[in-house]
């Protein structure tokens, strides 16, 4: 019986870069008397989902104000007045895009 | 990964955020947080669609949501691990011809078929393709997770595709191309399945012997097969692509396995797609296109044509091949390539009615896209559909595409008189002759 050939294979991944890490933002004490912006990407229903979610916060956190927010524009379109207008008003965010 | 983006983007501001994952999505997402620099982004899983989830489960739901907004960060979430790359050994086995198929499967570094193992004299002979030095960095952008790819790797992975050695060049062509098209890092991971259709034109294409004639785009050609196949591999094993992780496509499609072809220059009676790009006829060239999750054929005639292509469900571009035999009937009728093209463009005509019916729930960004154009000018957005398109009565006619998205090319044997159209928006574009 001839003697199977044996392959020595490189390997062909690309490299991945290294990327410096950040924690989130520190957590608020409560959302009483707070502003939380819900965002919805609006694909596949989450417009329905992040419109029960506003409907619903204030009875499991009192005295919150949750504002329902449809993104504008293509999902992937950086529509900067928004993220200006939640960094300026919000508290909190909940963003849904359904992925 | 795009709503991921932005919410990274307002906690990066200071905002104490959540983002809410649909089930199927979850390897997606972590990947794209890692990427991102912000691993411990707090998430809450639900199931998938959201929008279908039933009533009683959002008292289940929604604490969770408060939870993520409130409850303090753990030591671990403040001093989140730095994504350190894993350290890869340039050998990657050794072993029999079934052993190395075995191992390359079940890293996920193959498309499902046997590769050619990447040995270091197969990898050498394929860097005599090109003069430029093995270490020498193609693209720092090679989509979906924007990994950095060199010389040595295009050529490890056109050596498992099956590639020879001068093909290289259309190779890193090819791996240019893609780090230059930006919108690959969202559509190689979309639900929709994209399929990548690579065009090659000029001198290389004789050189390296590609069909363009009969079955340019069906099998027995290995330039077309292996160089088609080098684009997926690619993919998995240089951008970091794997289906059902980030490449979250539905149902998948057979043109993500190989689609490359050359353009039949020689038959055309018009001039050929690069230099209708600007290009010069003398240059070599590779476009990968975008989309192709759908095609129609055989009829040459351009007004079926134009009604064929306003079945297509996103109207983000037409790619129509011809046979040589009814380009040569076109051209003795007196119209140009670019006739052609604005032909289907303005008789490919529906009501907005239809529009609204095809695209199904994508319809929602054609009214946020025009909303957001009409409120925002100076935003510079392009826009495909008038100012005036949500005011239009719901019978009002419509063209799907815009002049600029039509695009014609030659490729076939002439053995009988067809063309066939696919759904593809413009290419990203690249030149070979730089990288011989």
């Amino acid at each position: 019986m001839s003697k199977e050939w044996v392959y020595t294979a490189l390997n062909p991944r690309g490299v991945q870069p290294a990327v410096p890490v950040m924690p989130p933002s520190p957590r608020l004490d409560s959302l009483n008397g707070k502003v939380v912006y819900c965002v919805s990407q609006h694909v596949r229903g989450t417009d329905t989902f992040v419109k029960k979610v506003v409907e619903r916060l204030p009875e499991h956190a009192p005295g919150v104000t949750a504002v329902y927010v449809d993104k504008p524009d293509f999902f992937s379109t950086d529509v900067s007045e928004l993220w200006d207008e939640i960094a300026e008003k919000a508290s909190a965010l909940i963003y849904a895009a359904a992925a | 990964m795009w709503g991921a983006h932005w919410t990274i983007g307002l906690e990066k501001r200071g905002i104490p955020s959540v983002y809410v994952v649909d089930e199927p999505f979850v390897e997606d997402v972590k990947i794209t947080l890692e990427k991102e620099g912000m691993p411990s982004l707090r998430t809450v899983v639900v199931p998938h669609p959201c929008g279908d989830i039933p009533d009683e489960q959002y008292p289940e739901i929604i604490p969770r949501l408060v939870d993520a907004l409130t409850v303090l960060l753990s030591e671990k979430e403040k001093q989140p691990a730095e994504a350190v790359p894993k350290k890869m050994g340039r050998m990657a086995i050794a072993g029999t011809l079934d052993e190395v198929q075995n191992y390359f499967y079940e890293h996920r570094w193959s498309d499902g078929l046997p590769i050619v193992p990447p040995t270091e004299e197969k990898v050498q002979e394929m860097l005599q393709g090109t003069s430029h030095a093995p270490d020498e960095i193609v693209t720092t952008k090679m989509w979906p997770e924007s990994w950095t790819v060199t010389i040595e790797k295009v050529a490890i992975v056109g050596v498992m595709a099956g590639c020879r050695p001068n093909y290289l060049p259309v190779l890193l062509a090819i791996v240019e191309a893609w780090g230059n098209g930006q919108h690959f890092e969202s559509t190689c991971r979309s639900t929709t399945s994209f399929a990548f259709p690579i065009l090659v034109n000029g001198p290389v294409r004789n050189e390296i012997e590609m069909n363009a004639a009969n079955n340019a785009l069906g099998p027995g050609n290995r330039a077309n097969a292996t160089i088609g196949r080098f684009l997926r591999l690619a993919i998995i094993n240089l951008g970091g692509s794997w289906p059902g992780i980030n490449d979250m496509s539905s149902q998948g499609n057979p043109a993500k396995y190989s689609f490359c072809f050359s353009e039949n220059e020689e038959k055309s009676p018009w001039e050929p797609f690069h230099v209708s790009m600007g290009y010069k006829p003398e240059e070599s060239t590779v476009s990968i296109f975008n989309g192709c999750w759908t095609h129609l054929g055989n009829w040459p005639q351009l007004d079926r044509i134009a009604q064929g292509v306003v079945a297509y469900t996103i109207a983000q571009g037409v790619l129509v091949l011809f046979d040589p035999l009814p380009a040569k009937e076109l051209a003795e009728r007196g119209m140009s390539k670019q006739d052609v093209e604005d032909y289907i463009a303005t008789q490919a005509i529906t009501t907005k009615k239809d529009i609204r019916y095809k695209q199904g729930h994508y319809y929602d960004d054609t009214i946020r896209a025009v909303q957001w154009a009409k409120s925002n000018p100076s935003q510079g957005q392009i826009v495909r559909w008038p100012m005036n398109f949500l005011e239009l009565p719901d019978d009002a006619v419509v063209h799907p595409y815009p002049r600029e998205i039509v695009k014609v090319i030659v490729v076939g044997g002439g053995t009988n008189s067809f063309a066939q159209t696919w759904l593809a928006s413009l290419p990203s574009m690249a030149g070979v002759d730089k990288w011989r």
